[in-house]
């Protein structure tokens, strides 16, 4: 078509997002959830009102065991310790665990599904299998395995869920990178006479990156939830780290006669999800294709 | 005089494979036997319907394909089996557009950067003369300067291809391959881009190689024409006694069915399709199709016959 | 000849989420009996809006803004759902641009004819399939039992386009309304394609009313020919009048810019200016912007003047 289209998805205006946001309430919920997330988890260390009861470090066990009042929201848990200070410190490490998940899951799958992806061939299948291979592995085997070697703690669950993850990706990227790499502006760069390398990261590359970044958006309540589950099972954080996994797993012995030790992080859980679940149906829909279609066709 | 390009006996045939370990069971030989030159300062157009292989000879003259037989030569210098290392000089002097504007541009990149992006490849500027080259680009091609900050999707088709054909100049080539550049282009715009194209290339002394469907736009820019049909080079010549006379009864069929206008019909309403590249028919690939076909088109294939002056046929009829 | 089908003082808009685009902004035009008409123009000018508005098929975001098309006497803008499913599909039926996108891929080319000879004529399955086997053969289609059974990707375009006629033609319509139906197939199939409607036409008295913006088209098959700027009709006449003696500055504008000969002998002149923003309002001529004899009353107000069998969107011809 010979006039301008203007602007459409490939620029991603903000503004334009949220008006589309803001006319769909669910979204909009979604939205808003993970902005609180992010935020009490960022902040967390700074607005906690018993920072030692927090951490874990200071408990007094005449308080133990207090249903939910007013000077304690979420009630005490087992060591007497103020659960809402608790949740609200968890919040930051679900927080830490679950970019760091997404994040070098990313990194490592997507250099990989490049890679496999342009290159193609031998190396490209090799890369593909090898991916397959950890796909196969159950992630909590993974993660179990890994504690024993390296000790429990934040680091070693998200290198246990990011080496079970990756896959994914790399997976995703191939089958994306495979499209792009025979597209015209492609053919074009290379007729320019740019090199392999300079084709591939310069122009593949970024061209690629939408269908995984927003998958990566739609797992990270995933990645919070494994995170929890391996928590839950002792394999993932260790004592006294208030992750919400952790505490539901600390309350579930109590569950009948203390529910509220393991609702309220169960609770947090649940929302915390559902909104990264909501936010990343948004981003999906927003970059459907469908919104290409502006003219109804002239 | 030495042409600047010769493409001699070119054959670019695809390999179809079959089975676990990928053999090898035949060919669809989408460029069989081509040979033409291109002289320094001329517009050679390739004329075809799809199909018939022009792309394709394009795209091996950029050697983003591989060659199953014959020479690419360019200016004196046999560059067809040469590996990607010792070809950056060539890729410098030989540069191309493409059919789709806005998809031959990155849409992640903004129009600053894909202009420049050559220049940064092939020289060391500063960022200020980096700034000046792409400036004058700019307004070589007819653009102002507001489009250097946008990104390809917020261009017009005509501005889009705008930017391509400055991104192909900014190395100063010798020859510019043009893969059906004003296609997918409304008439005016085509207009503008043709006109664009022939002042650059009085401007800045290039050749052009110009691939179409069209032949009302052959015939406006062409100084010598090749018709291909199913891979094969089936008549050449000089535009204007090509489009005047045309010789080979498919040139004859695609000049009547070309819809110019205040045009003679030079033949009745076409029959039948083109075959598939992968089972060309045997003799004269057009034989199927063609009203004057005799027992010999069926049997044997034709060779291009001289007429003198130029003039290459593929037809029994002008033996 | 008796007016079959006339538009009067069209307009159409697009709700989007880019904004209200006003696909045509003013149509006026009238088809009689076994006329071809041809809707000329570039690409947003509203020529294909127009040509579906005709069809009944507009998308649910496009709303009428005003104006009728009138078919035998009845407004089938304010048609009841009844006589809109009588006339839709069976009366006026359409052939599209993309001959792959007509069809669904999960279904064989004799299911979807004898599904609408049952739904459209209400016949039975056996009459259906005699009905089916005729118009093939109607078309001109080779091979009519192997292509009952193929699947859509498995034909080529021009056999394709062949059975989307064959599906306008099923329920012997009386209007015929083809958007573009040539502009993805090769020249020589193109023809072939347009000869057959010009046949169909001729056989069996239906009117056509073809989309293009090619006016070489128009030239071929067309008696009348209507040209479009901006959603704006600007001039209709028959087609030699308008090739020969163009009247509205546009038209005048467009046949400059389609290269007839080598660049040699005449250059080809582009229309000066950028194409409107569609999203604007405009009251008088759009093509006011780009017009070398506009004057101040060709913004805001501008009337249809009729000369002879011709109408002219122009101020320059009202007394």
């Amino acid at each position: 078509m010979d006039r301008p289209q203007g602007e459409i998805l490939v620029t991603l205006p903000l503004h334009d997002f949220f008006k589309f946001l803001t006319r769909r309430s669910l979204y909009m919920a979604g939205f808003i959830i993970v902005i609180m997330f992010v935020v009490i988890g960022c902040i967390a260390p700074y607005i906690l009102t018993r920072p030692e009861e927090a951490w874990g470090t200071a408990y007094d066990l005449r308080k133990a065991f207090q249903p939910p009042s007013l000077d304690h929201p979420f009630g005490t848990d087992a060591y007497g310790r103020d659960m809402l200070n608790r949740v609200i410190l968890g919040s930051r490490y679900s927080l830490i665990i679950a970019i760091g998940v997404v994040g070098l899951s990313l990194v490592i799958g997507v250099v990989i599904g490049l890679v496999a992806g342009y290159l193609g061939g031998a190396i490209g299948t090799t890369l593909m299998r090898l991916a397959d291979m950890f796909l196969a592995y159950p992630p909590l085997l993974l993660a179990v395995a890994l504690a024993a070697i390296l000790g429990r703690g934040v680091l070693t669950t998200i290198i246990a869920l990011a080496v079970s993850w990756w896959p994914w990706y790399a997976r995703l990227m191939y089958v994306t990178v495979n499209s792009v790499k025979v597209a015209p502006y492609v053919e074009a760069a290379k007729a320019i006479g740019l090199g392999r390398a300079a084709i591939m990261f310069r122009h593949v590359l970024p061209n690629s990156l939408i269908p995984v970044l927003t998958q990566a958006m739609l797992d990270m309540g995933s990645a919070i939830l494994e995170a929890a589950a391996l928590s839950f099972l002792g394999v993932g954080v260790p004592p006294p780290i208030p992750e919400w996994g952790r505490l539901i797993s600390e309350g579930w012995v109590y569950i009948s006669k203390a529910y509220w030790i393991s609702f309220f992080p169960g609770l947090a859980l649940l929302i915390t999800a559902i909104g990264f679940n909501l936010f990343g149906d948004a981003v999906k829909e927003y970059l459907n294709p469908r919104l290409r279609n502006i003219g109804g066709g002239l | 005089m030495k042409p600047l390009l010769e493409v001699r006996n070119l054959k670019v045939y695809f390999p179809l494979r079959r089975g676990l370990f990928g053999r090898v069971v035949g060919y669809v030989k989408a460029v069989d036997e081509v040979s033409f030159a291109v002289s320094k300062g001329q517009i050679y157009a390739l004329v075809g319907e799809s199909g018939c292989g022009k792309s394709t000879v394009l795209r091996a003259i950029l050697r983003l394909v591989d060659v199953y037989s014959g020479k690419i030569i360019f200016d004196g210098v046999d560059v067809t089996s040469k590996r990607e290392q010792e070809l950056k000089w060539y890729r410098q002097r030989v540069q191309a557009v493409f059919q789709n504007p806005q998809a031959s541009l990155n849409p992640r990149m903004k129009v600053f950067d894909i202009i420049a992006e050559p220049l940064k490849l092939y020289s060391k500027l500063s960022r200020e003369e980096l700034t000046g080259k792409v400036l004058e680009l700019t307004k070589l091609v007819g653009l102002t300067e507001s489009v250097l900050s946008q990104s390809p999707a917020n261009l017009s088709g005509g501005q889009a291809q705008r930017v391509a054909i400055a991104r192909a100049i900014s190395v100063k080539p010798d020859l510019l391959l043009l893969d059906e550049p004003t296609s997918a282009l409304d008439i005016s715009t085509q207009a503008q881009i043709l006109n664009l194209l022939l002042e650059l290339k009085e401007q800045l002394n290039l050749s052009y190689i110009l691939v179409t469907h069209d032949i009302s736009v052959a015939r406006y820019v062409a100084d010598e024409i090749g018709v291909m049909y199913l891979g094969k080079l089936v008549e050449k010549g000089f535009a204007d006694t090509i489009l005047s006379e045309p010789l080979h009864p498919y040139t004859k069929l695609l000049m009547s069915s070309a819809l110019l206008f205040k045009e003679k019909s030079f033949n009745s309403t076409p029959i039948g399709e083109t075959p598939s590249a992968l089972n060309p028919p045997p003799g004269c690939r057009f034989h199927t199709r063609c009203p004057y076909a005799i027992e010999r088109c069926r049997r044997e294939e034709p060779p291009l016959i001289n007429l003198g002056k130029e003039r290459l046929v593929s037809c029994w009829l002008y033996t | 000849m008796s007016i079959l089908l006339s538009v009067h003082n069209l307009a159409i808009d697009y709700y989007t989420l880019n904004g209200i685009i006003h696909a045509v902004r003013r149509a006026e035009l009238e088809l009689c009996n076994g006329e071809t008409l041809c809707i000329v123009g570039e690409s947003g000018s509203g020529k294909s809006t127009l040509g579906v508005a005709i069809a009944l098929a507009l998308p649910l975001n496009a709303i009428v803004k005003s104006g009728s098309i009138i078919y035998n006497g009845i407004d089938l803008l304010k048609a009841n759902r009844n006589t809109v499913e009588r006339i839709r599909g069976r009366e006026i039926t359409m052939v599209f641009q993309d001959p792959l996108a007509t069809f669904s891929p999960l279904h064989t080319i004799g299911e979807v004819l004898e599904d609408i000879a049952i739904s459209k004529l209400g016949v039975t399955k056996r009459e259906a399939k005699k009905i089916v086997s005729e118009v093939l053969k109607k078309v001109r289609m080779p091979d009519v039992d192997r292509v009952l059974k193929s699947y859509p990707h498995e034909l080529s375009g021009g056999m394709l386009q062949r059975v989307a006629i064959a599906a306008a033609i099923l329920t012997k319509p009386r209007v015929i309304v083809a958007d573009e139906p040539t502009s993805m197939l090769d020249v020589t199939i193109q023809v072939q394609i347009l000869s057959l409607l010009e046949d169909i036409v001729r056989s069996d008295g239906v009117s056509l009313v073809m989309i293009t913006h090619h006016l070489g088209v128009a030239q071929r098959i067309c008696e009348k020919t209507v040209v479009m700027y901006a959603g704006v009709v600007v001039e209709e006449g028959s087609t030699v009048d308008l090739v020969n003696t163009p009247l509205h500055p546009y038209t005048k504008s467009l046949l400059k810019a389609i290269p007839r000969e080598s660049h040699k002998k005449a250059r080809v002149v582009h229309i000066p200016g950028d194409p409107l923003d569609p999203r604007l309002e405009v009251l008088g001529c759009p093509f006011a912007t780009r017009c070398p004899h506009a004057s101040n009353k060709c913004f805001n107000d501008v009337k249809y003047i009729e000369i002879g069998n011709r109408r002219v969107y122009c101020n320059i011809y009202s007394r």
